[in-house]
């Protein structure tokens, strides 16, 4: 459990600067080889040290601590379903938000129950080709997609993740036919984050990606029409602020996690009052 | 007498005759010289500290940042 703030999980365009209570529990439904938090999601819960927080108790807490949202994160929420189900209904019912970030890796019908409890989410989008997902992640294409879909459809404030492994998943052609699948079912304002790789795990031979290929794939995105396109894990970029679709003028300002401008006053741009999408 | 490390220079203070007086003189104004010297640096380091500090901590939180505060 911890505090972060909720550029960490990332989602940059739901109430930026808040503060929100983090949990996670053991275990994991995919075993992806070059995971960041394996210690945790590659281990049995009783092979860790852990506490025992009850959906009550987890509510309690996030009052405790200043904060009106939960995230679900750090290892896969879904894969301890009937937690994660639970303590949204009851953060619901004391009208905390809550913000699932997740491999998207479920079946239509669960889904579809627990977005109903949910505000935000973001879903790993890891691999847009299905050999490489079994291979790397153990998981498919296919359902993500579907997770995708039924996220937007539900109303539920959506956002990707696109972790960029180096001879993995650097194909910038692959990368264009992702961002123009993105743009066709999801639609122009779906927030893409391309992260850098970090060697970890089972992954630790390759190199971590390079900036010039982050920047190259948010290129490609904003190219294919999608409106806002970030580089994460790397501190100080330019790409890691958000601009106005139409004025261009930066509308918030990042350095690493913390905000230095924001410009954004009832939802639009303070400069030529156009609509940003998200929730602010 | 100093002997036998080659510093004439060091026999020839030793070997003046400075009184008392002309000492404590000598002294205080050497300190006074000190003190003022010293200043200097302080004041430069007192303008320049908290930059350096600001400078150091981007420099941590640049390269640590990029491998211990992944996002997720």
């Amino acid at each position: 459990m911890h505090v972060d703030p909720i550029e960490k999980k990332p989602l940059f365009h739901f109430y930026p600067g808040e503060q929100i209570f983090s949990v996670a529990t053991a275990g994991c439904n995919l075993h992806c080889k070059n995971c960041q938090n394996w210690q945790i999601s590659q281990a049995n819960p009783e092979d860790i040290p852990s506490y025992k927080v009850t959906p009550q108790e987890l509510v309690a807490l996030t009052k405790q601590y200043s904060c009106n949202m939960i995230a679900y994160t750090y290892t896969e929420p879904l894969a301890s379903y009937e937690y994660t189900l639970d303590s949204s209904i009851i953060a619901k019912s004391h009208q905390l938000k809550n913000v699932l970030v997740t491999s998207g890796y479920l079946n239509r019908a669960p889904l579809k129950k627990l977005y109903r409890y949910l505000d935000a989410a973001n879903i790993d989008l890891k691999f847009f080709n299905d050999t490489m997902y079994k291979k790397i992640t153990t998981g498919s294409l296919k359902p993500v997609l579907d997770a995708l879909v039924l996220a937007r459809e539900m109303n539920v404030w959506l956002e990707i993740t696109h972790l960029i492994i180096p001879t993995l998943n650097d194909d910038l052609k692959e990368i264009e036919k992702m961002c123009v699948w993105i743009h066709k079912n999801l639609g122009e304002e779906v927030p893409i984050h391309f992260s850098r790789f970090q060697p970890h795990y089972l992954l630790q031979n390759l190199p971590a990606t390079p900036y010039s290929t982050l920047k190259d794939a948010h290129n490609i995105a904003r190219q294919t029409g999608l409106k806002f396109a970030y580089i994460g894990n790397v501190y100080g970029t330019h790409e890691e602020s958000t601009f106005c679709p139409s004025c261009n003028k930066t509308v918030i300002k990042r350095v690493g996690y913390n905000i230095l401008e924001y410009n954004i006053i009832d939802g639009k741009c303070s400069y030529c009052k156009t609509p940003v999408a998200g929730r602010w | 007498m100093v002997k036998d490390m080659n510093s004439e220079w060091i026999n020839k203070i030793l070997a003046a005759k400075i009184s008392r007086k002309d000492f404590l003189v000598l002294g205080s104004k050497l300190f006074i010289l000190v003190i003022l010297l010293s200043h200097i640096p302080l004041r430069w380091i007192r303008q320049n500290a908290q930059p350096l500090k600001m400078k150091v901590k981007q420099f941590k939180e640049k390269h640590l940042f990029q491998q211990h505060n992944l996002a997720g």
